[in-house]
């Protein structure tokens, strides 16, 4: 419930003003030297009191308006379509290399190279976007996570966090272990309000030891998270997914991390991501299966009463300036 | 005629409070601040020797007590981004974004912001300063730069080198906070999940100065480096500021020199409304008229 608030609850100490038009004026005294020589005047009496009770409240109107009231803003329950998405960023130098095409025939010379954060970055924006309602937690990594915004749907403040991933390079090394862990633990201790995701966004792989792996698996488990790999090639000779079994042993981390990504137990779906369009495809796909009911909040900003109050005041003293102009002779 | 010059001062509310209802905000300029706050987190930023409220904290708990105060401080309209600093690198956090409408935001990445972050040792204060700089310049919209350091350079500098390259071409401004005590202290290397320190660095264990005579070169211990800072100020333009107690931060970005003119709608309704009141206040005021 919105309470009432005041921006200067001190000018309030100014309403004993409106007593002012109650106390009896000499100035409002007519200049007649004996009044019991007038018949007496009930409607011109009644107009009076009319009148001063308008002046008060003109005068309190405006006080309280001056005072600057308004109701608190106040955050209201919702149930949306939509999901509590902790994004994994991969924060390392190799993210920011160019993606490799095949030869650039003559009239692609002018094509433009994009970084494969770039790509990942006007994808991630666009998600934002698209689902503005969803709630975003934001993790970089390289050889540290790095824990930016914790889940939130301040649209704007996780933007700017992309977009400074855009400014110098990442370090070079990356521990996906630890950082998988930072992401999954931005879930630990919430309740559960909707479907739950993790987004990872890297070029590479990793190798795992096997007690970071049961405690990747625990976590995911546990807390019903969803696990989504875009994985951004980075170039022609990238592993190819589609290509392997889930048995296979390869040599390639990305691999060995799809493989174990596979076998988790929970639901997992890697998309791999080499331009706008096919980095766009999967981001939309995630948003399509990730749009069970959420619980949202939705912050009612307050509301500012004092023009209505103005307003108010207006009329009151429209009145007040009628009466006294045509209470001149004619009553 | 004398009813009616009695409430002339009716019908003079009246006008006020008509302007009043019918006023639109009025665009203002008012002064703003965009920073972009860059932390030290290379090692020695660990050590402890800033006091706040009679506790020892660390260099970095400091810094990040200054950052919240101004934080606070900023006039709405105002940005703030973050990054931090390390070996040779500035990772930026977040662009600036404005402090009232994302407040709960910046709060929350602010205190994310610790000795976990570091992705390696190692500390090019130059270097970092450097990116900052330029990160800050590419951001344009008038963004100051605000950077958090100790000054100490790991492995130490040559003599006369100064450890950065040249930042001419990035008219940025802005502040080099010295963070840190003036008396050399030991630098911690490893601690425990308690926050206790298990292991300092020792003397052979760090690079120390090449060009010190035997036994004088002190890599191993940590002071604010005022000298090295102040120098490095004068180089890049930007102001120096070495960190006493955590409020000074406010004081010295909230200038002039820092700021930019911001133009903003403001509601100067309150001037029409003031004079209605004052008009009907002076009309109903007793033994004020003529008899």
């Amino acid at each position: 419930m919105a309470a009432l608030e005041f921006f200067q609850p001190w000018l309030l100490l100014l309403l004993p003003l409106a007593l002012l038009p109650l106390i009896p004026n000499r100035r409002d005294g007519l200049p007649f030297p004996w009044i019991n020589w007038l018949p007496v005047d009930v409607t011109g009496q009644r107009l009076h009191r009319l009148w001063q009770g308008l002046a008060a409240l003109t005068i309190a109107l405006l006080v309280v308006a001056l005072a600057g009231p308004k109701s608190s803003e106040s955050v209201i329950e919702r149930i949306g379509r939509g999901a509590e998405i902790s994004i994994l960023l991969d924060r390392s130098a190799s993210m920011d290399g160019e993606i490799r095409r095949p030869i650039l025939r003559d009239y692609q010379l002018n094509a433009e190279q994009e970084t494969k954060n770039g790509l990942a970055r006007d994808a991630l924006s666009w998600l934002l976007e698209q689902r503005p309602e969803n709630r975003y937690a934001l993790t970089l990594f390289n050889v540290v996570p790095m824990r930016i915004a914790e889940f939130t749907d301040d649209t704007e403040f996780l933007n700017a966090a992309l977009d400074a991933t855009s400014i110098g390079r990442g370090p070079k090394e990356t521990n996906m272990g630890i950082a998988l862990l930072a992401a999954i633990d931005a879930f630990n201790q919430r309740p559960y309000t909707g479907s739950r995701a993790l987004l990872l966004v890297s070029d590479g792989g990793a190798k795992l030891d096997e007690a970071t792996r049961k405690k990747i698996q625990e976590g995911l488990v546990k807390n019903q998270i969803s696990l989504y790999f875009i994985y951004v090639q980075s170039g022609i000779n990238a592993p190819d997914f589609e290509l392997v079994g889930t048995d296979a042993t390869s040599l390639a981390e990305e691999i060995e991390l799809h493989i174990f990504f596979k076998n988790l137990g929970t639901q997992y779906q890697v998309f791999q991501a080499d331009d706008v369009a096919s980095m766009g495809e999967a981001v939309s796909t995630i948003d399509s299966l990730e749009n069970l009911p959420l619980t949202y909040y939705e912050k009612i900003p307050g509301m500012d009463y004092s023009r209505l109050l103005f307003i108010g005041a207006l009329l009151s003293c429209l009145v007040l300036a009628l009466i006294a102009v045509t209470r001149l002779e004619a009553l | 005629m004398a009813m009616l010059n009695k409430n002339i001062l009716i019908l003079l509310a009246l006008v006020a409070l008509l302007v009043c209802v019918f006023m639109k905000p009025i665009v203002m300029t008012r002064p703003a601040y965009n920073f972009q706050i860059t932390f030290d987190i290379s090692q020695s930023m660990r050590v402890r020797d800033h006091l706040i409220d009679g506790q020892s904290v660390s260099r970095l708990v400091a810094a990040k007590k200054a950052a919240f105060d101004l934080l606070q401080s900023l006039p709405c309209g105002s940005r703030i981004g973050w990054g931090v600093f390390t070996e040779r690198r500035v990772v930026s956090l977040t662009t600036p974004v404005e402090v009232c409408d994302h407040y709960a935001g910046l709060l929350s990445s602010l205190n994310y912001i610790d000795d976990g972050m570091r992705w390696a040792n190692a500390s090019g204060v130059g270097k970092g300063l450097h990116q900052s700089i330029r990160g800050a310049d590419g951001l344009g919209e008038s963004t100051r730069i605000i950077f958090f350091t100790d000054g100490q350079e790991a492995p130490p500098l040559r003599a006369g080198s100064r450890g950065m390259p040249k930042t001419d071409k990035y008219p940025v401004g802005g502040l080099i906070v010295g963070v840190g005590g003036v008396s050399p202290v030991r630098i911690p290397k490893a601690i425990d999940e308690n926050g206790l320190v298990t292991a300092y660095w020792q003397p052979n264990e760090v690079v120390q100065r090449k060009d010190a005579s035997f036994g004088q070169s002190h890599e191993e211990l940590s002071k604010r480096q005022d000298g090295h800072l102040s120098k490095l100020g004068r180089l890049a333009d930007l102001i120096y500021l070495p960190l006493e107690s955590t409020d000074q931060l406010v004081d010295a970005a909230l200038v002039k020199s820092l700021s930019h003119e911001n133009k903003i709608p403001v509601d100067l309704r309150w001037i029409p409304a003031s004079l209605a009141l004052l008009f009907l206040c002076f009309r109903f005021l007793p033994g004020m008229g003529r008899v």
